[in-house]
């Protein structure tokens, strides 16, 4: 397995012939595979009463909306799916990782190079995750936007039902007007806080500091958004990565401590050989807690990514007054 | 160049940024325990929030992480 020039990109031989693999992809693909086999197995004897994996996967979902609705309140039930998705994804992405398997030793680069790696330890594929992250909330809180323009402004529209009475909540900002007047309201959500610090300035001050705080307002706004798809990116990127990397150390420096046992105890040193034969245990211990960590972080990374976009969505689609 | 130097930028970039991020994660989870010792009720809530807060944090040491990574891919051998 020659890495080529290409992050990412490994040539493997397939019967023979050299062939390019894109590993963080076929590993996803494989992600997604198994995630889609569970659900296929499942919707086929799908019960009432909810047992083993089922339940289980109910009570994820059903966590999620939990805590959708207590950031956003009734209206966060639609949003469950997407994050809840995001989250067996990542989720799943970076326990694939943690499943001991084949390592191959590459003699030149001194190092492990095992066979299935998360995907999520290339910067690619968070990036990816990041945008389409970015995609749902800005896309989500439009949406809502031209959506509440489209209510009636006074009363609560009994076409809807139930559901749209349940919607509005306590605080219904402001509707009605058409989808031209939402979209320009989403527009201008973009100079937040300018018009509330305007109305407490007066005369020249007004005139002078309401053109500045407009451009550097948006500015920000702009940049707020913007910094959002770099921090989850790099948030997932860097702690996979970074456990990713500890795991390969520990488990090199276990290969060269073995490796030094056996030639000591080949020379006859006794005491070297079990000297090393200690630190190689000692390596796989620690090999074994770093792994035991790699689970609750992988967990917890997944559910904060999940987290963060919830509350991205939450705060694109809350009601402005 | 002087390889030394890289070495403790390497080391020095990670390790400040987790001594920062340490002091500000213990402070976070000090206050939410207190919290929930307060109001046992109010766990869940206060659970969710604290960890969105402490991600937040921990996303400055992962920059710091990542800087590190860059700097120890540019030691030359």
């Amino acid at each position: 397995m020659e890495h080529g020039a290409v992050e990412g990109i490994q040539q493997i031989a397939i019967m023979g012939h050299l062939v390019d693999v894109n590993v963080p992809v076929v590993i996803s693909a494989i992600t997604v595979s198994i995630l889609l086999v569970i659900v296929a197995v499942l919707l086929g004897k799908t019960n009432v009463i909810p047992t083993g994996l089922q339940s289980l996967l109910e009570h994820v979902y059903a966590w999620l909306e939990g805590l959708a609705i207590s950031l956003m309140g009734p209206i966060g039930k639609r949003y469950v799916p997407l994050c809840a998705s995001i989250f067996l994804y990542v989720l799943f992405s970076n326990w694939i990782g943690l499943i001991p398997n084949f390592f191959e030793w590459i003699p030149g680069a001194q190092r492990f190079a095992p066979l299935l790696e998360p995907p999520t330890v290339s910067a690619n594929v968070t990036l990816a995750m990041a945008l389409v992250s970015f995609a749902s909330f800005m896309g989500l809180g439009f949406a809502r936007r031209i959506e509440t323009s489209m209510q009636p402004a006074h009363g609560h529209g009994h076409a809807h039902g139930e559901d749209a009475h349940e919607e509005h909540g306590e605080h219904a900002g402001p509707v009605g007007g058409g989808p031209f007047v939402g979209a320009v309201r989403w527009i201008l959500h973009y100079i937040e806080p300018v018009p509330s610090l305007g109305k407490s300035m007066e005369g020249l001050m007004k005139f002078v500091m309401v053109p500045l705080l407009l451009i550097l307002f948006i500015f920000l706004n702009i940049v707020e958004e913007l910094a959002r798809i770099l921090s989850l990116t790099f948030r997932l990127f860097g702690n996979i990565f970074g456990e990713h990397q500890v795991k390969l150390q520990l488990l090199t420096l276990a290969g060269t401590y073995a490796v030094q046992s056996a030639t000591s105890a080949m020379a006859g040193a006794i005491g070297g050989a079990v000297g090393m034969g200690v630190m190689t245990i000692i390596m796989w211990g620690s090999l074994l807690f770093v792994l035991c960590l790699g689970t609750l972080a992988g967990f917890i990374q997944a559910f904060v990514f999940a987290l963060l976009t919830m509350s991205y969505i939450a705060h694109a689609v809350a009601d402005h007054h | 160049m002087d390889k030394g130097l890289m070495f403790l930028a390497v080391a020095l970039s990670i390790g400040i940024a987790a001594l920062g991020t340490g002091i500000g994660q213990g402070n976070a989870v000090a206050k939410a325990m207190e919290a929930i010792g307060r109001n046992p009720e109010a766990q869940g809530k206060v659970q969710s929030t604290l960890i969105l807060g402490l991600a937040f944090i921990e996303s400055l040491c992962i920059y710091a992480l990542v800087i590190s990574f860059i700097l120890s891919g540019r030691i030359p051998a």
